[in-house]
């Protein structure tokens, strides 16, 4: 009924959670999510789902601590509700290997839990007796929470169309106002050129032993690895290959990944290996979240939000936040006032 | 961002935004006027003179010294409302139904503020307790009508033809007799759905019976600059000017300093702005000030704030 038309472009974590907020904020609002990725194929189906601004750029952080504190009281929101077994939230502890010193704490500190320096007893936890931190924070099942997200917005009346979008004009005379959450395909879509993946290989493993995370980047070598466990399987990781573009298995990238995380805990070589994944990370110099300018006389607006490099998981509810703010905003415009 | 009310537990009562919950209205910090003996009367002949804030803050001190205050809450709201301040309308509006549930003229408003706001399902539920509590067309709406939109529920076109079939039929009861009520909600109705031309009409006929309710023409001029028809829109917006120029002046002067003292969106402001100059340069026009066309022709707030001795 309501003659102002909504579409949203992608349906990974940002695309759903966008979609969800503006019905949230503008109830009864026709919104369409157009993608032709669905859960469990998405990137976000890939992450680990694990609460840290993980490749953010600092000189975001004002903004990013802004969209992460919103996003984690949401979940620990979740993990608190009836729910949370369903969608794998719970709050999970561990260690951070490579914040050895005070002087590199993350401007995220104070938004964890319990953030503390390792005692001098736990540093032997790591091989080489290196110091770190541990800290609580929240993990979500994504191929759970999407499907669920999904759920929602259909129950709501949101609609959703199977189709590849390789223009925004192609759509941009049938709905009034554009969401645009395509992830690193804004580097094809809008040709935006800051956009790049930064590719991410992980193997998922049963080790239901495993409760804490390990986190382990080593800047001067330019390695890292991370081990977290989920409701299902633990996350074995990583890669941060920035401008490749690959999404096959690379069995280097794969023997690299095991080695180096059962070096670091050694009960892993008895995990059961379950799959392989690759994912490209939407890498950019800033995340995107706004309304693009030079639209404004075409008669169909868009609101971009991507870029989320390693942390769309991280950022996604706060975003969605905020992109419901200026979807209204640009609605509550393009009618005269009565 | 968002509010930080429940985000989500238990995860779908959100999108139930109540009818009578949700927005809270704030009340100025610093209210210069609290202290008023009579801040309700001192309001009526503020709003009368076109001086929208003071009103504003008139009203403000009026249900501060008394809540129960239903008349203050619901001027309170129809300023806000005048004052484009949509938000503070719906809280006071809302908060005068809590009071006096069958207000119509709060009623009628607050269908208005939400269908500016692009609540829609609001907008329509407003309308049909509209219908209800007024005993003239009360008989249309038999049973209970939940004061709160079920959750989860989004508003289907039956809801919205549902309504609307109502308010036609209440307009055609007594085709000798124009309502001017019903044909302004009607009006209303087909701005939700986009039926512009169907909408002036509407807010025609009801000039005929009221031609000199500036409100009226605006609404008229709105739906006409909505439905791509601007010459006529200039012309309905004269109109408004012609009856109030100088409230019509201090309206859009308020509403330009409200714009650059809030932050974060610049960009559809300046749209509006735009469309606000024009009227600006109409309204000084008939108030026989040539001499301010330039002024309004660089856009210089502050020398029509000085001129006008508005703060900024």
């Amino acid at each position: 009924m309501n003659r102002r038309k909504i579409c949203v472009i992608g349906a990974g974590v940002i695309g759903l959670s966008s979609a969800v907020r503006i019905q949230d904020k503008i109830p009864g609002i026709d919104i369409t999510i157009i993608a032709d990725t669905f859960s469990p194929h998405t990137t976000s189906d890939g992450s680990a789902g694990f609460w840290e601004p993980h490749l953010v750029n600092p000189d975001q952080s004002e903004e990013i601590r802004k969209w992460g504190q919103a996003t984690f009281d949401y979940l620990l929101d979740l993990v608190q509700s009836p729910e949370a077994g369903k969608l794998g939230a719970q709050l999970v502890s561990g260690y951070d290997f490579s914040i050895e010193h005070d002087d590199q704490d993350p401007f995220w500190k104070d938004q964890v839990i319990a953030y503390r320096r390792l005692e001098q007893k736990e540093r032997k936890l790591h091989p080489k007796n290196k110091g770190g931190i541990f800290y609580t924070s929240l993990v979500i099942d994504v191929k759970s929470y999407l499907p669920w997200l999904m759920e929602k917005f259909k129950s709501r009346g949101g609609k959703v169309q199977f189709g590849t979008i390789s223009s925004v004009n192609e759509i941009s005379d049938k709905f009034d106002l554009i969401i645009n959450c395509v992830g690193v395909r804004a580097f094809q879509l809008l040709n935006d050129q800051d956009v790049k993946p930064i590719r991410g290989q992980i193997i998922r493993v049963s080790a239901p032993w495993i409760k804490h995370f390990y986190v382990d980047f080593d800047r001067a070598e330019g390695t890292e690895r991370y081990i977290l466990p989920g409701r299902d399987y633990v996350i074995l990781g990583g890669t941060g290959q920035e401008g490749n573009w690959s999404t096959d298995i690379n069995q280097q990238d794969k023997d690299k990944i095991w080695e180096s995380c059962v070096n670091l805990v050694p009960s892993l070589k008895n995990a059961q290996k379950i799959s392989d994944w690759v994912g490209l990370r939407p890498g950019r110099t800033k995340v995107r979240l706004e309304i693009e300018e030079n639209r404004r006389s075409s008669g169909c607006m868009v609101i971009h939000n991507y870029g989320h490099s390693g942390a769309g998981v991280t950022l996604h509810w706060g975003c969605a936040g905020n992109v419901a703010e200026l979807a209204h905003a640009v609605l509550t415009t393009l009618s005269s006032r009565l | 961002m968002a509010d930080n009310q429940s985000e989500l537990a238990p995860v779908n009562t959100q999108t139930g935004t109540a009818l009578f919950g949700h927005f809270e209205y704030k009340f100025e910090e610093e209210n210069p006027l609290i202290d008023h003996e009579n801040p309700f009367q001192a309001g009526l002949d503020k709003l009368q003179e076109g001086d929208i804030p003071n009103a504003v803050l008139l009203f403000e001190a009026a249900v501060q010294k008394n809540e129960q205050h239903a008349e203050a809450w619901q001027y309170l709201g129809t300023t806000q409302a005048e004052n484009e301040q949509e938000p503070a309308a719906i809280a006071a509006l809302k908060k005068c139904l809590e009071l006096n549930s069958s207000n119509l003229t709060a009623l009628m408003s607050l269908a208005v503020s939400y269908t500016n706001e692009s609540l829609a399902g609001h907008a329509c539920q407003t309308l049909k307790l509209w219908l209800k509590n007024n005993p003239k067309y009360s008989h249309m709406v038999p049973g209970e009508i939940a004061p709160t939109l079920a959750p989860s529920s989004f508003v289907s076109s039956t809801d919205h033809t549902e309504v609307q079939g109502l308010f036609i039929e209440a307009a055609r009861m007594s085709p000798q007799e124009i309502d001017a009520d019903v044909q302004n909600g009607l009006g209303v109705l087909f701005n939700l759905s986009g039926e512009y031309d169907k909408a002036v009409d509407c807010f025609s006929a009801a000039l005929q019976v009221r031609p000199n309710d500036a409100l009226l023409w605006n609404k008229l001029g709105a739906t006409l600059a909505n439905g791509n028809r601007s010459d006529e829109a200039v012309e309905a917006y004269h109109h408004a000017l012609h009856i109030s120029p100088g409230k019509q002046l201090n309206i859009f002067l308020t509403a330009l300093n409200m714009q650059r003292k809030s932050h974060g969106l610049k960009d559809p402001q300046l749209v509006m702005s735009k469309n606000i100059w024009g009227t600006l340069r109409m309204a000084v026009s008939l108030m026989g000030r040539p001499d301010l066309y330039e002024v309004c022709d660089r856009n210089d707030l502050d020398s029509l704030n000085r001129e006008f001795s508005m703060e900024s």
